[in-house]
């Protein structure tokens, strides 16, 4: 072999269970298993009804657990496909899924522990795939071992899905598992993960506790209507449209949840985002100024649903997008200029509070009146962000603002006295007390 | 502006508060076994009595000691009920006076705050325990009254409201997932501040550590439910490495009867009795008091007396 001309490039096992882990947190590689649920549910699912279907997660210092009855995974593809390392060519695709580069799976196994096992159920397969990492990496195969499988089975319907689990956890991991507050982070960070398959009916729990919903929330009525554009992206070469579905409008004030969410195949990628990936803060152009207070009522939702989830812009740990990618690019452009408009209004409304007059602007009125709704519910979307048409007020010019400060302990005295609900009210009465005292002469 | 609870409370007359500093100083005295108490520093929220800088002063002859006061406008005031002149005063809140000291010896920190849980009480406690040496103390008191909620609200949405408002105060993420509201009720706000409070010193020791060869640990001693007004809620306990087990353990904390380890609490009731009453009751401590004959005084209050009356306050300690 000395004077032979191959080098030797074979990929070591350790490369994939020491350091494609070190790429990925913890929680996003327990999302990349429960990914794998979810595309079960809408394999079987076309109608995205998921109602009757549930992934239970279970964990502890001393193992990890996911269960599903989401279909479960047939012989033939454990054999061929699912534990390879990488997605292969002739791999059939399964549309509208969130898993497609074919690492998640077992990077997250080896993120987890030391041991693992597969066991599912299809309607007339199961199988059993137990392996002791330290001694897989031992060997110089790259395969796993069924411990029994069977292709001609009858299961009953009631135990079709899957069943994963990892013990003896790496010392980290235990940690982790064993702390309250790391469980609280997991089951919020599932829970927004999945919020869409959840709100339609899909079950998840992690430890017994079911995760809660969140909803996606704007304001309507017949004077502010939320933005809805929808955009079909045709791809060279690939017979399927991406759908694109761009929704943005105002909601409460809170600085926490404004932001961009961006969605592929149900699945949130980016959330409450306010930086320029989502088009804040350009510096050139400077289309979209940064993101400040005076934005917070700002929220923006983008749907992005392909069958080929390889068209899809979403980075290998699920944990942003891809801004290279030419459709994500293009779909960007779209958001800063559904943006435009809502940023002008937000900065309208916060000029119409005036100087120092905090509240009770009429246009602040009309946002504060407004009620939310939960996005399906929406049913009368506009093109561009619709705004209250109101007079801008004469008043501003006649009235002055006056402040001033005075010790608590007096001023709480005048308060009660006066049977004021706010300081602003002390204000104004006490105002209105000394000019009937006096006289306005 | 000032809103300490100290214009309108004179600490040292509140009995709880009162007999919990003495069983505090107890269990401090026991931490000998980590250092001297003479090279130990104390760092609290003395107020304008500083009981509890007097008590450990004299006490454990802790001579470096450190209270923060947030009422930057009295500073004059505070200067001068200063008990001692080895008692610093550092003026402003906890959470931007902590950062300033040093934290190179051991401490025995006490975070008495006058409100209820909070995202700043957290950030102070997870400042202490990223910051602590081996062999120091640490103590957390908040109000854990169930809070008030608006009456326009009707009462079967008090307990969601309740949860919302916990969760707003202390951040979302800190609420364990099996929380509702209807455990804030009674003394369950007590209980789950507890849990949070612990899940914060866990959760930054765990990081701190990192994979450090001896990580330290923290054991949990005070778990004191008591009710001067509002429920209120003292955790706290010890962080020490763990390869320093034999030093724990040579404390023996565990023989003290209102130690607790776990969630179960210890609750501070004080006795309403007369002096004289006390008097009498004192003659039959600590082993004859089966053979007392109640002769009218109430039952309950002398079992209660009995449990805790090394602790309880006599009038000769008040403040002429």
């Amino acid at each position: 072999m000395a004077n032979s001309d191959v080098i030797n490039a074979r990929p070591s096992k350790a490369l994939f269970i020491e350091m494609l882990t070190k790429d990925i947190p913890l929680i996003r590689a327990i999302l990349d298993l429960v990914d794998n649920s979810v595309d079960g549910a809408r394999r079987m699912r076309s109608d995205e009804d998921f109602s009757g279907l549930w992934i239970k997660i279970d964990i502890s210092k001393n193992r990890f657990r996911i269960a599903d009855n989401c279909g479960g995974m047939s012989v033939a593809t454990a054999r061929e496909y699912a534990f390879r390392f990488g997605r292969a060519d002739d791999a059939p695709e399964t549309p509208g899924s969130v898993g497609q580069f074919g690492v998640g799976m077992k990077r997250a196994f080896f993120k987890l522990g030391k041991f693992f096992s597969v066991e599912s159920k299809t309607k007339n397969n199961s199988f059993v795939v137990e392996v002791d990492v330290d001694e897989w990496e031992k060997t110089e195969e790259w395969v796993f071992h069924f411990k029994e499988f069977d292709e001609k089975t009858k299961n009953p319907s009631d135990t079709i899905g899957t069943t994963i689990l990892v013990e003896s956890l790496h010392e980290n991991v235990s940690e982790n598992f064993g702390q309250d507050n790391f469980r609280t982070r997991l089951s919020q960070e599932l829970a927004t993960a999945h919020l869409l398959s959840i709100n339609k009916g899909l079950q998840m729990s992690l430890n017994g506790i079911p995760l809660q919903m969140r909803d996606l929330s704007l304001y309507m009525s017949k004077q502010i209507k939320p933005v809805l554009k929808k955009i079909e992206y045709k791809v060279k070469n690939h017979p399927d449209p991406v759908d694109v579905e761009i929704i943005a409008g105002i909601a409460d004030s809170s600085p926490k949840d404004a932001g961009w969410f961006v969605f592929c195949n149900g699945r949130l990628l980016l959330e409450r985002d306010k930086t320029p990936i989502t088009g804040w803060g350009e510096k050139d152009g400077g289309k979209i100024p940064l993101y400040h207070q005076q934005y917070a009522r700002f929220r923006g939702y983008v749907f992005f649903n392909s069958d080929y989830a390889e068209l899809l812009p979403w980075n290998t740990t699920k944990t942003g997008v891809d801004t290279d990618s030419p459709i994500y690019q293009s779909v960007r452009l779209e958001m800063v200029s559904i943006m435009r408009p809502i940023i002008d209004f937000l900065n309208e409304l916060k000029e119409s509070k005036g100087e120092n007059d905090e509240r009770d602007s009429p246009l602040e009125k009309i946002v504060t009146a407004t009620k939310t709704f939960k996005i399906e519910e929406i049913d009368s979307f506009a093109k561009t962000f619709e705004t209250p048409k109101y007079k801008k007020t004469e008043k501003t010019a006649e009235t002055i603002p006056i402040q001033y400060r005075v010790p608590k302990k007096q001023a709480e005295i005048v308060k009660k006295s006066l049977g004021a609900k706010s300081w602003r009210e002390v204000g104004e009465m006490t105002f209105e007390y000394y000019l009937k005292q006096e006289g306005d002469e | 502006m000032p809103t300490g609870s100290y214009q309108k409370i004179n600490y040292s007359l509140r009995p709880s508060k009162s007999i919990e500093r003495k069983m505090l100083a107890e269990a401090m005295q026991r931490m000998s076994y980590f250092g001297r108490l003479g090279s130990y520093r104390y760092v609290g929220f003395g107020s304008t009595y500083f009981s509890d800088f007097k008590l450990f002063h004299k006490l454990l002859g802790i001579k470096k000691m450190v209270s923060i006061e947030e009422d930057v406008i009295n500073q004059d005031r505070f200067k001068f009920n200063r008990p001692f002149s080895c008692v610093r005063m550092e003026f402003g809140k906890s959470t931007s006076v902590l950062p300033k000291l040093s934290w190179r010896e051991k401490n025995i920190v006490w975070l008495d705050y006058d409100g209820t849980l909070n995202n700043d009480v957290l950030n102070d406690i997870s400042f202490c325990c990223t910051n602590l040496q081996s062999g120091s103390m640490l103590l957390v008191s908040v109000n854990a009254h169930p809070e008030r909620v608006d009456n326009s609200i009707s009462p079967e949405l008090r307990p969601e409201k309740r949860l919302e408002l916990l969760k707003q105060r202390v951040g979302e993420e800190k609420v364990p997932i099996d929380v509702v509201g209807a455990n804030l009720s009674d003394w369950g706000t007590a209980e789950v501040s507890r849990r949070i409070i612990l899940n914060e010193i866990e959760e930054t020791l765990l990081q701190r550590n990192g994979s450090r060869k001896s990580p330290l640990v923290f054991k949990q001693l005070i778990n004191f439910h008591y009710a001067d007004g509002a429920r209120m809620l003292t955790v706290g306990g010890v962080i020490f490495r763990d390869e320093q087990m034999d030093m724990f353990d040579m404390c023996a904390f565990d023989q003290i009867e209102f130690v607790r380890l776990d969630k179960k609490p210890y609750e501070i009731e004080p006795p309403n009795l007369t002096f004289r009453e006390i008097h009498y009751i004192d003659r039959y401590l600590p082993n004859r008091i089966s053979m007392l004959g109640l002769d009218g005084l109430p039952k309950d209050d002398v079992e209660k007396y009995a449990k805790l009356y090394r602790y309880f306050p006599t009038f000769s300690e008040t403040e002429i």
